[in-house]
């Protein structure tokens, strides 16, 4: 049976770090965003959210440029690591998190800032800290958010193009993810290679769905149900 | 000692001044919107007065000229609201033990639990427990870090009436079994009678009196801190006996009043009587009736239609008549009267601190 097995793997290492990057990022960032008093808040969640309503191939362009030899940014990168970002698995990498941002931190933002602030400062009276306070009830409380954001993460970067494409070529074993594998199947009128792997794209995205929905009890949280 | 102010664009500006005790509670006492919230939330440091200085025991907590603000981490005070705001996801014994050290987590949890009673109920998660029981592990759970404060607001409030009337019987014992500096916001006067020591009057955002509870409640300085406390005689008062039917006989100063008996367990109580439910008649008593006490008039002030009528009958009594009946009566001060109370008006309520009856006034 003829399908891209290498650019399917390909796409779930991406996904899965591109999700595992946003844990690191998006968790600190949504708690500032859910919980800071500075006006600078208003200034960063448009600039977070903006992935949301850019074209992927306006975004794609810009990170190419940004990462390429010619940019201050993409020289200092290749001085530091000795090769080039644009056109390899790390420059693919940054291109997911910022695309998948909005995606993960919404998800946190949201769920941090539903938690009843009363339970934060009985903690704080307890004798927790800030940081005490985020691990043992802030984060419990809002798995449900950092769930979902983790899933809608893994599954936007599985599908992304236009950013790929930009970004990162069309190389096999390193920038090919499956989505070029199906564009490419498809444009050699391959029908069937293309069936093939689009047909494991949806049956992984059912799984991913499907584990999620048993992790949380239901995907559609309804008003009015405790956690 | 206590000493803040704070202002809200909205309501009125707040400026407190109040002292620490050693230990006791101190009940502040108040209508709602008189800034009894915000003045506990400043004590936590849960909110930062606008300026002013609160000290504890020599340790600065909040100077606004030295920029000091203790956040309520450093302040080892143990909170509960009128919610009891539990972890939802956590059990009781992980609620009771949450900021107690790691290492005695689990044997601290059990003792405070066992101290409010809910030494059964340690496996139940928050959404399986009643408001009463929830309201109790909130206590566990508040003093299971040992604060040096217990800041209570309103802890009984958010209760139906009968685990209201249980959880205040057994909060009292409580208070006194681990003997910290407690205050207690209320603005129930069972709840201040019964769980005070000393209180603070609150109204508009300033403290208006504080003192011995009995003191306050039955001595207002001022017109406004009577219409606080309510016009009503509160003394404190010593059961003698009881009878089989369901009556009791309580020496108050040094008259004896009849009672509906409130139960074993109290002996010294106060009682509370509403200066509607004083009735005034002419003559002398006829040696010694039930409730009817020979009195001197000590003072009169006309209230709109009403005449507030202060008598020394063994102890300071407070009645309301009319206009008209202040003139048939032919009322003055020194007058010799009869005060009448019917057993049932006479409310009973037993006492916080069970010292020693405070001289008569």
């Amino acid at each position: 049976m003829d399908m891209d097995l290498q650019a399917l793997r390909l796409s779930l290492m991406l996904a899965s770090a591109t999700s595992i990057s946003l844990l690191v990022v998006g968790l600190p960032l949504a708690y500032w965003l859910a919980f800071t008093p500075s006006r600078l808040r208003a200034l960063v969640e448009p600039v977070v959210a903006l992935p949301l309503v850019l074209p992927p191939i306006v975004l794609g362009f810009y990170l190419l440029i940004i990462l390429g030899p010619r940019s201050p940014l993409g020289q200092l990168l290749e001085h530091l690591t000795g090769r080039s970002f644009v056109f390899s698995f790390e420059g693919l990498l940054i291109a997911s998190i910022i695309y998948s941002l909005p995606f993960a931190v919404q998800p946190f933002t949201t769920a941090f800032a539903a938690v009843d602030p009363r339970l934060s400062e009985a903690s704080f009276c307890l004798g927790a800290s800030r940081l005490e306070t985020f691990a043992r009830v802030i984060l419990p409380l809002s798995r449900r958010g950092v769930v979902a954001g983790l899933m809608l993460s893994f599954a936007h970067t599985l599908g992304e193009f236009g950013v790929v494409l930009m970004v990162g070529g069309n190389i096999p074993g390193i920038t090919r993810t499956a989505s070029i594998a199906i564009y490419d199947s498809v444009q050699a009128l391959d029908y069937a290679t293309a069936l093939r792997t689009s047909g494991v794209l949806v049956l992984l995205s059912l799984v991913i769905l499907a584990v999620t929905s048993h992790l949380l009890g239901g995907l559609v949280r309804r008003a009015g149900r405790k956690p | 000692m206590i000493d803040i102010a704070k202002s809200f664009p909205s309501g009125p500006d707040l400026r407190f001044e109040l002292a620490f005790t050693r230990a006791g509670t101190t009940v502040v006492f108040g209508p709602s919107g008189s800034g009894k919230t915000t003045l506990l939330r400043c004590l936590a440091g849960l909110e930062r007065p606008d300026h002013g200085v609160i000290r504890f025991s020599g340790e600065t907590w909040f100077d606004g000229t030295a920029r000091v603000d203790l956040p309520p981490q450093a302040r080892r005070i143990g909170y509960v609201t009128q919610e009891p705001a539990l972890f939802p996801h956590l059990t009781a014994t992980e609620n009771a033990g949450f900021g107690a050290p790691a290492a005695e987590r689990a044997t601290r949890a059990a003792e405070v639990l066992s101290l409010v009673g809910m030494a059964d109920l340690a496996r139940r998660y928050p959404h399986e427990l009643s408001g009463g029981q929830r309201q109790r592990i909130a206590l566990a759970r508040a003093i299971a870090p040992r604060p040096r404060v217990l800041l209570l607001d309103e802890p009984l409030s958010a209760l139906d009436a009968a685990s209201r009337d249980g959880l205040r019987h057994d909060l009292r014992k409580f208070l006194r079994a681990i003997s910290l500096p407690t205050f207690l916001v209320t603005h129930d006067r069972v709840d201040a009678l019964e769980l005070g020591d000393r209180v603070a009057l609150l109204a508009e955002g300033r403290v208006l009196q504080q003192g011995p509870i009995a003191e306050v409640f039955s001595h207002p300085e001022s017109l406004s801190a009577a219409r606080v406390v309510g016009v009503e005689t509160v003394m404190p008062a010593l059961i003698r006996s009881r009878d089989a039917e369901g009556l009791a006989t309580l020496e108050v100063g040094t008259a004896t009043l009849t009672a509906l008996d409130p139960g074993p367990d109290a002996d010294h109580v106060f009682v509370c009587i509403r200066a509607e439910d004083v009735i005034i008649e002419a003559g002398v008593s006829s040696t010694s009736a039930r409730n009817r006490l020979p009195a001197a008039v000590t003072r009169l002030r006309e209230e709109g239609v009403l005449v507030w009528v202060e008598m020394d009958c063994g102890f300071a009594l407070s009645a309301y008549v009319t206009r008209a009946a202040c003139r048939d009566l032919d009322l003055h001060e020194g007058s010799k009267v009869l005060a009448v109370i019917k057993a049932p008006a006479i409310h009973i309520v037993p006492r916080g601190s069970a010292g020693t009856l405070p001289p008569v006034a």
